[in-house]
């Protein structure tokens, strides 16, 4: 009886195991098949802008299209750094970029927080207004933070660069779901141990938020580093243009009639580098910040 | 009892000074904005007027009309609609298969797939509207691959029949990646025995997906709804860069006729297009937020 | 609770807004009229000037500049180059600011909507006779009422290529009026291993540059003054002319062909010189079609219309002066000194482009360049944009009706009728 009971469980037990590995092996193979051939097809444009960005313009144009440069040429690439001065408008996209990111992750994370865990009166109306500008399509301030910048003073300035970049709901919300999520008990124990709100918050709650800062910080640093339009209208002159306005004046400006394209496609890999660095560098991060922000 | 009551005010002044830098910045450069724009909407405001933006009349619904009974605007709205009818869910449902394929390889290769996977929303959208331009010649790829199966392709993006699908075949592209990684955070939020359970119920791939992934997944499906509706209403990039809203208005989109109307410097007339905008993505988040919920 | 809070937060924000926005449209805004003080006197101008321009003309400028600095010492110069499709923008934040440069340059179809959102003064008296000027550069500096604000700096225009060597097979030579055009269209594409006979801007790259042209030609003009002038004979005919080279196949109207001028697909269009300077690149990286060589390219002025003419579109830039600067005499000072002929010529030598003040039309090596003596010989023969704010919105209109032909779904009859009504609608934006 025993016997046949071990033979039956170890029989049930092989079946599970076999049934564990071997459609396992095969679906695992099915699915890296699949995830292959999307990222190829994902990928396709990227690797054209980078292969376009050792070829002639003339190359670029030409038809039927080369896919592996023909004439390979860092032409491009020099004329970035030497014809041109990228290092102008890279400091410039770093400063607005790096202020941007700090000061968003500091006030939305000190907004959020208030709104997670406080009483105040004006709490209610913040978090619905806030929170419903997230729903404002961006065309619709142009024009009137335009004006209002003008009249601050603010074109061409940093501050004008910077500060409608820092009003964003996005951070608000992400911050204040995860902050929620914080037990109580915690709070209260630094509370009895005689610590003050600000002590609390800056040496207790922040420290607990790296991961969704990093994932605030990756996407607040990416729309502000391939910002496009504001920072046109509000550079005035090439001492204040950002990397992608830069980009764009010089590449059509070259030859005046019509657009540089192998000039773009390598200004354009030149601007993806740090947003790639910084996102494969802390994609962990990224990924975690989401999944603990409570949305999951 | 004074005590408690000083007690609250100093904890109600200690969580004004969080929110305070935060309301500030956002009312200047985002309530005083959006409320202009709101105003401006119902005032002749042109470029004729840009020295002197106080010196306008109010026009009442005006704009609004123009707006709405415009044939081409009201063609941009359906388009807009069938963008978002067919891209949302179609956006929504290969991300989250993919995330689902991505969490089931080791985390190496899920992190090389994962930063290839987000290539296309870090790719300059000049350098993506030159490659699917190409992609979608009459000779060009998706042409040859449907040659292989004898079938013989539109000339996607200049048949006015085929350009809003080619359109929103690219759009599905560009927006999976942030789709994706959402998803992927809601996966890791679902506690690792429920598949074991599932594994040891012997049920299958299919059945996982539908009986139990979706299920735990619907906030996350929710948030991710709401994020990918908002953007794509919005849907301006793509028809911009690839097709200016052409063939016969076949591609136009909301936001891309309220962005002429600033071009032609009818201020008044495109605020009143984007609050209508703005209209129909909070009353869609309204809707989305009341079907989920009663899913769940 | 949560609903009233949403009202009052409101309330509150209209009425700021109410406050900020104020009301009534008071007395006449208009542009400044305040006919500003002159030009300095030459070798007295001073600060700094700042200049924009646009589509790559900054490096070049600076080098003109050079001797103009020298003779006024008190002077010191800035130069910022904005792309072509940003000029507008960049012109409508800085008026709004009353913060930019001293010097504007705007294409010659983008001026009048600089002239409209108030971004020029007026012009003074003593910066250039307009008599010297080719009339049409002159037409799109002018103002509402026909008052000038700012000079021609240099034109263009566009004229004829076709495959001289395919051509030459056929037995044919460069056509001089519409029907030989289409003649040579037709036989083109019918020619054994041809693919369209020609390329023409598709309705959606602004067909205007060529209906335009093409309405003049047929004795017609956009507007008369008062009004849009749209639904007429001319312009049909102009539009049926157009439209039936992508009805009978010999345009491509799809967004994307194989067939080009290089490789024989698309054996002629009508553009500007800047075109030979790109297929002398591609002959010399090798990117070009085998068989295709400098002698493959034949130019001509363009085919004359029914009403005898040949009159081409002309561009350019011009200068004017921004509303808000605070140097003005000496920034007027520099563009009059950039309209003699001298400084034309030598701007030919620099750039390459054609002088608009027409002291200088004969200088000898644009005379002795046979591609610019061509197109010189076209510039007797041209017709500006119309020079009004609301041309870019009429412009589209014609570009969507116009596709609606192209593609015979409208007849060339009733696409006048609507673009006429609505451009009435519109005005002409002043």
């Amino acid at each position: 009886m025993t016997t046949v009971e071990r033979r039956a469980t170890a029989g049930a037990s092989a079946a599970v195991s076999r049934r564990r590995l071997r459609p396992i092996r095969w679906g695992n193979l099915i699915i890296l098949a699949i995830l292959a051939v999307g990222l190829a097809a994902t990928i396709l444009p990227f690797v054209w802008m980078v292969l376009g960005s050792f070829k002639s313009n003339a190359e670029l144009l030409a038809r039927p299209i080369t896919w592996w440069p023909q004439a390979p040429t860092l032409d491009n690439f020099k004329a970035w750094f030497f014809e041109f001065d990228i290092l102008r408008p890279f400091l410039n996209s770093v400063i607005v970029a790096l202020v941007t990111v700090f000061a968003t992750l500091l006030l939305s994370s000190m907004v959020g927080w208030a709104l997670a865990k406080m009483n105040f009166p004006g709490k209610r109306a913040i978090t619905v207004v806030v929170l419903a500008t997230l729903f404002v399509p961006g065309i619709v301030m142009l024009i009137p933070q335009f004006v209002l910048v003008a009249n601050l003073g603010m074109v061409n300035t940093y501050w004008g660069l910077i500060l409608p970049g820092m009003v964003g709901a996005f951070g608000v919300f992400l911050m204040r779901q995860f902050m929620l999520e914080i037990p109580d008990a915690l709070l209260d124990a630094a509370r009895i141990d005689g610590a003050g709100d600000f002590r609390i918050f800056f040496q207790i709650v922040l420290p607990l938020c790296k991961a969704p800062l990093a994932t605030l910080a990756i996407f607040t640093f990416m729309g502000s580093w391939n910002g496009f339009v504001w920072p046109l209208i509000i550079a005035q002159d090439d001492s204040m243009y950002t990397l992608p306005v830069s980009l764009a004046l010089f590449s059509a400006e070259s030859g005046g009639h019509g657009t540089d394209f192998g000039l773009q496609m390598a200004g354009s890999f030149l601007i993806v580098i740090p947003v790639l660095v910084l996102f494969v560098a802390m994609q962990r991060h990224f990924i975690q910040g989401i999944t603990m922000t409570g949305i999951k | 009892m004074g005590s408690l009551a000083a007690q609250r005010r100093r904890s109600s002044l200690n969580a004004w000074i969080f929110v305070s830098p935060f309301v500030l910045t956002f009312g200047v450069f985002g309530l005083i904005p959006l409320v202009s724009s709101l105003v401006m909407s119902f005032t002749d405001l042109k470029a004729r007027d840009i020295r002197n933006p106080l010196n306008v009349d109010f026009v009442g619904f005006d704009n609004f009309v123009t707006v709405l009974t415009d044939e081409t605007f009201q063609r941009a709205l359906l388009n807009t609609l069938i963008f978002v009818a067919i891209g949302v869910p179609t956006t929504l449902f290969i991300a989250l298969v993919l995330a689902v394929m991505l969490n089931s390889v080791g985390p190496r290769l899920a992190t090389f797939f994962r930063v290839g996977y987000y290539t296309p929303v870090i790719t300059t959208i000049v350098a993506v509207a030159i490659v699917w331009r190409i992609m979608y010649q009459n000779t060009g790829v998706f042409n040859t691959i449907l040659g292989w199966f004898g079938v013989t392709g539109p000339n996607w993006l200049s048949d006015p029949n085929t350009a809003l699908l080619a359109i929103t075949i690219m759009a599905i592209w560009r927006n999976i990646g942030v789709s994706m990684v959402i998803f992927l955070a809601g996966l890791q939020g679902i506690p690792s025995d429920v598949h074991e359970a599932a594994a040891l119920d012997g049920v299958n791939a299919a059945q996982k997906f539908f009986r139990i992934t979706i299920p735990l997944m619907m906030p996350t499906i929710l948030l991710n709804a709401i994020l990918v509706t908002t953007g794509h209403m919005q849907f301006f990039d793509e028809p911009f860069v690839m097709t200016e809203g052409g063939p016969l208005d076949s591609t136009t989109s909301v936001a891309l006729q309220v962005y002429n109307q600033f071009k032609y410097g009818n201020y008044s007339v495109g605020a009143a297009g984007a609050y209508v905008l703005f209209a129909l993505i909070g009353i869609l988040a309204i809707v989305q937020f009341r079907f989920f919920r009663q899913r769940t | 609770m949560r609903r009233l809070t949403v009202a009052r937060a409101t309330a509150i924000a209209v009425a700021a807004a109410l406050v900020f926005s104020g009301c009534g449209r008071g007395g006449d805004a208009g542009t400044s009229d305040g006919a500003a003080d002159g030009p300095a006197p030459a070798g007295q101008a001073s600060g700094e000037i700042q200049v924009w321009t646009a589509g790559g003309h900054a490096d070049n400028l600076k080098k003109l500049a050079a001797t103009w600095l020298e003779a006024n010492p008190e002077a010191s110069l800035t130069v910022t180059d904005v792309p072509w499709d940003q000029v507008i923008t960049k012109l409508q934040t800085a008026t709004a600011a009353g913060k930019g440069p001293d010097i504007i340059m705007t294409g010659a179809d983008q001026t009048a909507t600089a002239i409209g959102m108030g971004a020029f003064d007026k012009l003074p008296g003593g910066v250039y006779d307009d008599s010297d000027f080719y009339p049409a550069a002159v037409d799109s500096v002018k103002g509402d009422k026909d008052a000038l604000y700012a000079m021609p700096w240099y034109v263009e225009t566009r004229f004829l290529f076709y495959r001289k060597d395919i051509a030459s097979q056929l037995g044919l030579s460069a056509p001089t009026t519409w029907e030989e055009m289409q003649e040579m269209a037709a036989a083109f594409k019918s020619r054994p291993g041809g693919t369209y006979g020609l390329n023409l801007p598709r309705p959606t790259e602004q067909p205007a540059q060529v209906i335009v042209p093409f309405v003049a030609q047929a004795g017609g003009s956009m507007a008369d003054g008062k009004q849009w002038t749209i639904d007429n004979k001319e312009f049909i005919s102009a539009l049926d002319y157009y439209a039936g080279y992508f009805k009978r196949g010999e345009a491509p109207i799809e967004a994307s062909t194989d067939a080009t001028f290089e490789n024989g697909g698309a054996p002629m269009f009508i553009s500007g010189p800047w075109m030979l300077d790109i297929y002398k690149d591609q002959i010399e990286n090798g990117t070009a079609p085998a068989g295709f060589t400098m002698d493959s390219v034949g130019y001509a002025v363009a085919p004359k219309g029914p009403a005898g003419n040949n009159n081409q579109y002309i561009g350019g830039g011009n200068l004017g002066v921004f509303s808000a600067s605070k140097n003005k005499a000496s920034a007027w000072s520099l563009v009059s000194w950039m309209g003699k002929t001298q400084q034309q010529e030598q701007w030919y030598d620099l750039q390459g482009e054609l002088p608009a003040n027409t002291g200088a039309a004969d200088y000898k090596p644009i005379q002795d360049n046979p591609v610019t003596s061509t197109l010189m010989t076209q510039m007797k023969d041209t017709v500006a944009t119309p020079n009004y704010p609301a041309w870019s919105q009429v412009s589209d209109l014609i570009s969507k009706y116009s596709e609606m032909v192209a593609r015979g779904t409208m007849s060339a009859e009733d696409a006048a009728k609507e673009i006429q009504s609505k451009a009435t609608a519109i005005g002409f934006g002043w």
